[in-house]
């Protein structure tokens, strides 16, 4: 059975990489020397991955401080607020402020992935989704919030059509977070509509933080190849009642608690899905990004997912 | 507390003493000394006489702890405040100091906050229990020095589970299929455990000790909207029935989430966050003064306790002039349509700040409190 690997957002920095970001802060360690650590440590997390045969691949976006802030810092009309706390964790991100009309006039990825360490055929980037990015926002300046998303959505498929990756996935929380109306769903199609139209690779879209039951009718008909759903808060059985034409993205490793999956468990589940279930594709990943956790349990994490995989080939 | 018109207070932290640091220099020193003086710390030569430039081990630092607790307190009350004390100088923060005393965690590593900033996190293994009460000695320490009256403060129940990782709950057996519901069950018991082998033990000791007024942290609270009920029944099952003024602490939250399971609070006051939010002008109207429109809030739901709005921002080197004080607190006390239930207080700790910082705004907290009370009369 072929089932994959992916990792679906932002690794945890190791202690010593940690450490080496506080120390820069203060002033008390140069720029290149830390550089040169984040370097090392993307290469380590490129390494567990290609090792545990996950079909592609993250550089671990250790330089990224949080999911939104490379567009948040370089796209135009926008400007870098306070910490606000992303969903229901205990981590914060430095909220975007819309002061004016929302476009790309510099790259937005440029310095922020290691092209370098992986072949474009497996390479993933991850951005926001434009309607998280601009339901996370304060806007001040469009007077229509769907024209925000429509320009945020034409901003990141102007960077996604520049970046030589075949595999882009928008990560989205704000369409399951909080239960939507149907028009906001439809809105937040058409910002990823826009990004299709541009992005001729795999484009997958990745929930997490919330139950995605109510809105997998529509996400069925979101214009990706992917959909991908925290099985942590999203109960089984919202699985069972669609008829399932995409590749499904089964986030069933928790990347918010330190107990290990083991490889039986992992295994077990991805069949019970494709037995009980439409589902014909999956792939296995983590709820979300496993920054929450501590590195080496991260790693632990993946090592086992790994393990799965080879279980899964057998059958 | 005191019975007059907004009662000024402080929140928790203050950063170390000038002193309380592994390398000294010959200007700590003299930094110490000043402080001293300014602040009226007794016997100070003797401290002074112990300090020596260079590298202070451990034992030296453990051992100058009694004197920064009584800085801190020293700090407080010059400053004016009604009620202090002493800045958290033996602590090493909210979360990692309490579970150093509690068997059933252990650290696992380091998680990011935000940006550069970390924190040691632990995972939950087995039914929490206390080894030992933790704020004992250092109450009867403050205690014993301090002048005006004073406020524990102690992290609460919901905050430490809600910061930790949660193996021991989790690897139940529980026959429910929906696994947020799964998630809120454990979460719950976490808690309630917490409230009750942990923190109760604590509050009963310190009560035994000679404490009047505590005030429990709780700045996770509004993390996860559909778990605020179980922070409320956490808490007033760590204080039911204890002899003790009881406050709670929240801060940099969403407040709405709060209502109207906030009601329910066994508690003398809560302290929010306000002064982050707001303007810097003056004025006494929604326009100039957003930072406490939550107040409205506890109007409308009819909320019994007090209020201790932040009317200083803890996060920026700005100094609130006495009036901006005052402007602030007689917004919030309209809003409130009662001011004898607002007290006077600074967002959170005044860690992130320098001493010299702290200290302007906490004598602006004062006199701003003043300017307020001279409108009644």
């Amino acid at each position: 059975m072929k089932v994959s690997g992916h990792l679906v957002g932002p690794q945890p920095r190791s202690e010593e990489l940690m450490r080496a970001y506080r120390d820069y802060t203060k002033g008390r360690l140069a720029k290149q020397v830390l550089d040169g650590l984040i370097k090392k440590e993307a290469e380590e997390n490129v390494k567990i991955q290609l090792k545990n045969e996950f079909a592609v691949i993250i550089d671990g976006m250790l330089n990224w401080h949080d999911l939104l802030r490379p567009f948040t810092e370089r796209l135009s009309g926008v400007e870098v607020d306070g910490l606000s706390r992303w969903f229901d964790s205990n981590t914060f991100y430095k909220q975007p402020v819309i002061v004016g009309r929302v476009e790309r006039t510099i790259p937005i990825l440029e310095n922020m992935v290691f092209y370098d360490l992986v072949t474009p055929e497996r390479l993933k980037i991850i951005v926001p989704d434009p309607y998280t990015f601009s339901k996370l926002s304060i806007n001040k300046s469009y007077r229509r919030f769907e024209d925000l998303v429509y320009d945020v959505s034409e901003a990141i498929a102007e960077e996604i059509s520049t970046l030589p990756a075949a595999h882009v996935q928008l990560t989205a929380p704000s369409l399951v977070y909080e239960k939507l109306p149907k028009a906001e769903i439809e809105l937040a199609m058409n910002g990823v509509e826009i990004i299709r139209r541009r992005y001729r690779g795999i484009l997958s879209i990745h929930t997490c933080f919330g139950r995605v039951g109510n809105v997998m009718p529509e996400l069925l008909d979101f214009t990706v190849d992917m959909i991908g759903v925290d099985m942590t808060v999203t109960p089984f059985k919202d699985l069972k009642d669609y008829d399932f034409t995409k590749i499904l993205g089964l986030g069933c490793i928790d990347a918010r608690n330190t107990i290990l999956e083991t490889p039986d468990e992992i295994a077990s589940f991805v069949m019970k899905v494709l037995s009980e279930t439409s589902v014909k594709q999956v792939y296995v990943s983590p709820s979300s990004g496993l920054e929450f956790l501590p590195n080496t349990i991260a790693n632990a994490k993946i090592r086992n997912i790994g393990s799965a995989l080879k279980l899964l080939k057998e059958v | 507390m005191i019975e007059k018109l907004f009662p000024t207070q402080e929140i928790g932290s203050l950063s170390k003493a000038p002193f309380l640091r592994r390398k000294l220099s010959e200007e700590h020193i003299r930094i110490s000394r000043d402080w001293a003086i300014r602040i009226g710390v007794e016997n100070f030569e003797e401290l002074i006489a112990q300090l020596k430039p260079g590298i202070q081990s451990d034992d030296k630092l453990k051992s100058l702890e009694d004197w920064a607790s009584l800085y801190g307190i020293r700090f407080h009350e010059s400053a004016g405040l009604d009620v202090v004390y002493d800045g958290e100088q033996r602590r090493v923060e909210m979360y990692e100091y309490p579970l150093l005393h509690v068997k059933g965690f252990r650290f696992v590593g380091y998680v990011k906050v935000w940006d550069a900033e970390i924190f040691k996190k632990a995972v939950i293994l087995d039914k929490p229990s206390l080894i030992k009460p933790y704020h004992v000695e250092e109450f009867e320490f403050a205690k014993s020095k301090a002048r005006r009256e004073l406020k524990v403060p102690i992290t609460g129940p919901y905050t430490l589970a809600d910061w930790s990782f949660d193996e021991y709950y989790t690897k139940r057996k529980l026959n429910i299929e929906d696994p947020i519901e799964r998630r809120r069950i454990n979460k719950r018991d976490m808690v309630l455990d917490l409230a009750k082998e942990v923190i109760r033990p604590n509050l009963e000791a310190l009560i035994r000790a000679g404490a009047k007024r505590i005030q429990i942290d709780e700045p996770a609270v509004t993390t996860k909207p559909n778990e605020v009920d179980i922070f409320v029944e956490g808490f007033n099952k760590a204080v039911k029935g204890l002899d003790c003024i009881f406050s709670v602490h929240i801060c940099y939250s969403d407040y709405r989430l709060l209502f109207p399971y906030v009601l329910d609070l066994k508690v003398e006051h809560i302290s929010i966050e306000c002064a982050n939010r707001d303007t810097k002008v003056l004025g006494r109207d929604e326009s100039s003064r957003p930072g406490y429109s939550v107040l409205r809030l506890f109007k409308e739901y009819g909320a019994e306790m007090k209020v201790a709005p932040g009317v200083i921002d803890v996060h920026t080197d700005f100094i609130e002039s006495p009036e901006l004080v005052r402007d602030r607190l007689l917004y919030a006390a309209k809003l409130l349509d009662e001011p004898s239930k607002i007290i006077a207080s600074n967002d959170c700790g005044l860690r992130t700040r320098t001493w010299e910082v702290a200290y302007e705004k906490e004598k602006a907290l004062v006199v701003g409190a003043e300017l307020a009370r001279k409108e009644f009369g």
